[in-house]
């Protein structure tokens, strides 16, 4: 009894966070829904929905912002994982201490030597051309503040490959170690021991990696500011935008905005952790 | 195929654990490397799969030298201690697995499973998942799997220690009977002595990362290479005394001993005791134990040395009595004295 109400009570904390976030939430699609009291206006409405729904701009910066996300959780995942193999067959303190790195570097400094890096007139551009590879900055393909957000997805690889390799490492090191090392025992070569055991049977931590990538490529705002196209902007920009209208009126608009990014996000959290359990009941085997 | 292993020394983390073993398994031998937990049993079994690599030293297989070769390569299966079943295959995919690796055809493999699945007692059971199998059942995967190995070499890690007392007595049985189906080379990991003795041909002892002693188990039990050999049996007594011109004599009895003149220990084992029989040693019964199966017996020799005989029934005498018997002698074994402290 009395250790259920210590462990009620030492939780009272995550409540009041949670609640908060709750709140917050709500109150983002109350002013989505028309219920701002402040400017006068309190009869609940999807008429602001149903006008961001079918605004062609918001439909442009959704695709982006899907198109940023879905790419880089899928090349980060692939990416990340060869990363973390190699490091899992090739153990040394270094390369963690390496691959930790780019994880701590903020968002805008990636930003920065990413301009560096890849812009028309960046260290790459100038090397290509040093090499006579290209004539004029004009020749190197054109990556940043482009529609297809290119430049987005680099800085967001740079980011997030490490990351994946470091969240799937310890797994795969385990699994490697014991039913990797009974397959091969069995006879099979390093690689197809890798790809028939010890990749499967790391693929829930990869998929966590990948989910916690999209949702934060998705609803992410300084890589697209800095990095994206002017026309159209990423989702979560073209909601900050709207927030920012001097034109008070316009406010539920971009509270509708960003009601449907909390919303997507959490349908594709709560998809995908479907999706995962499924995944993870396969490989466990499903108890009948 | 024959196994010989030639003074195989291997590093874990740079800290030595095998020192210089050797040892040697004829064709279609079967052959338990007995010790105690973390003398390096396990150590060398990987060595010789290949999972561990060698500092010095050869593992040859059928003549061949396979010190070099990688692990996939070397046809050394182990059927691992914690069994290291695949999760997300069934069990009868676990059984194919290596048969897929060789290359059987998909139709094929199913069948071939499903028997191997069927000679360990586990026909029907090919669709459960790992999971949904019991300890027992798994390890019997795990047997089936690594023969669908085909292997040169079939090294088995304490296979029965995580098993109840009863489904091990059956997986004993089991093995043995795969053994003379298969006639496969073994080695069999334990640190039951009963095991080593019963299961396998040859022995082979261990202590700290060194192979002390290979032999029969007949040899290894009754011929032991040092006390502490010995000891590792249990239910060692020893006598002290002195050998001079050909004569061991200690306070308790005397007899011929072909040995240097020196101070000795005489191993005493229970079955080289009988008190039923008149003989030279005096023992003095000092208390009795009913343990079910027997009794053990508590005596005390002239020298004050505790001997503990099992006796099938409670003897017909009260403590405190005393008489002499009879002692088989004619495969004495005796320890240089001041051996007891060494390693």
């Amino acid at each position: 009894m009395r250790k259920r109400s210590t462990g009620f009570l030492l939780l009272l904390p995550l409540a009041a966070i949670t609640l908060l976030v709750l709140a917050a939430c709500a109150h983002v699609v109350a002013q989505g829904l028309g219920v701002v009291p402040a400017f006068g206006l309190e009869e609940p409405t999807i008429a602001y929905f149903a006008a961001v729904l079918t605004d062609g701009d918001f439909l442009a910066s959704l695709s982006v912002s899907l198109r940023i996300a879905a790419l880089s959780a899928l090349l980060s995942a692939v990416l990340g994982t060869a990363l973390c193999a190699a490091l899992a067959a090739w153990r040394r303190r270094w390369a963690l201490y390496l691959v930790r790195l780019p994880i701590l570097v903020p968002h805008a400094v990636v930003a920065l030597f990413t301009i560096t890096l890849f812009s028309q007139t960046g260290l790459l551009a100038r090397l290509a051309w040093a090499m006579g590879l290209i004539g004029e900055a004009g020749d190197f393909p054109q990556l940043l503040y482009t529609p297809q957000g290119w430049g987005v997805v680099l800085a967001y690889l740079w980011k997030e490959i490490p990351f994946v390799a470091y969240f799937t490492l310890a797994l795969m090191v385990s699994v490697s170690a014991t039913l990797g090392e009974a397959a091969e025992n069995l006879g099979a070569s390093p690689l197809r021991s890798f790809f028939t055991v010890t990749l499967p049977l790391s693929l829930p931590a990869i998929a966590k990696a990948g989910l916690i990538i999209f949702l934060f490529a998705f609803g992410g705002y300084e890589l697209p500011l800095l990095l994206g196209a002017t026309v159209p902007k990423a989702l979560p920009v073209a909601a900050y935008q709207a927030y920012l209208d001097p034109e008070l009126t316009r406010r539920p608009y971009a509270m509708a905005m960003f009601s449907v990014i909390l919303l997507l996000s959490v349908a594709m959290a709560g998809l995908w952790g479907l999706a995962a359990r499924g995944l993870e009941r396969r490989l466990e085997g499903g108890r009948p | 195929m024959e196994l010989t292993i030639r003074r195989l020394s291997v590093a874990i983390r740079g800290e030595p654990i095998l020192h210089e073993a050797s040892l040697t398994v004829a064709d279609g031998g079967f052959l338990s490397l007995l010790g105690p937990s973390g003398c390096g049993k396990s150590t060398l079994l990987k060595a010789v799969a290949g999972i561990l690599p060698a500092r010095s030293g050869q593992v040859l297989l059928g003549g061949r030298d396979i010190t070099g070769l990688p692990a996939h390569r070397r046809g050394a299966v182990i059927v691992f201690q914690d069994m290291r079943l695949f999760p997300h295959l069934t069990a009868a995919e676990n059984v194919a697995y290596p048969l897929a690796l060789r290359g059987v055809g998909r139709r094929q493999r199913g069948a071939r499973a499903e028997a191997l699945l069927e000679r360990v007692q586990l026909g029907g059971l090919g669709g459960r998942h790992i999971a949904a199998l019991s300890g027992g059942q798994q390890q019997r995967v795990a047997l089936a799997r690594a023969l669908a190995a085909q292997p040169r070499l079939l090294l088995l890690d304490e296979p029965f220690s995580s098993l109840d007392e009863d489904l091990r007595e059956d997986m004993r049985r089991l093995v043995l009977d795969l053994h003379r189906e298969y006639a496969m080379t073994t080695v069999l990991v334990t640190h039951d002595q009963q095991e080593a003795l019963s299961l396998s041909g040859q022995v082979a002892l261990m202590f700290d990362g060194r192979i002390v002693q290979q032999g029969t188990p007949e040899t290894v039990y009754g011929r032991p290479v040092s006390r502490r050999a010995a000891d590792y049996f249990g239910g060692c007594a020893y006598l002290r005394g002195r050998v001079r011109d050909g004569r061991f004599t200690s306070p308790c009895l005397s007899c011929p001993a072909d040995l240097p003149a020196g101070d000795y220990d005489l191993l005493l084992r229970p079955r080289d005791v009988d008190p039923f029989r008149p003989g030279p040693l005096g023992l003095r019964l000092e208390e009795c134990r009913f343990r079910g199966a027997d009794v053990l017996t508590r005596w005390a020799a002239a020298d004050g040395t505790a001997v503990e005989l099992p006796l099938a029934q409670r003897p017909p005498w009260p403590p405190g009595h005393a008489l002499s018997c009879h002692v088989s002698l004619d495969q004495a074994v005796f320890f240089p004295a001041g051996e007891e402290g060494r390693p």
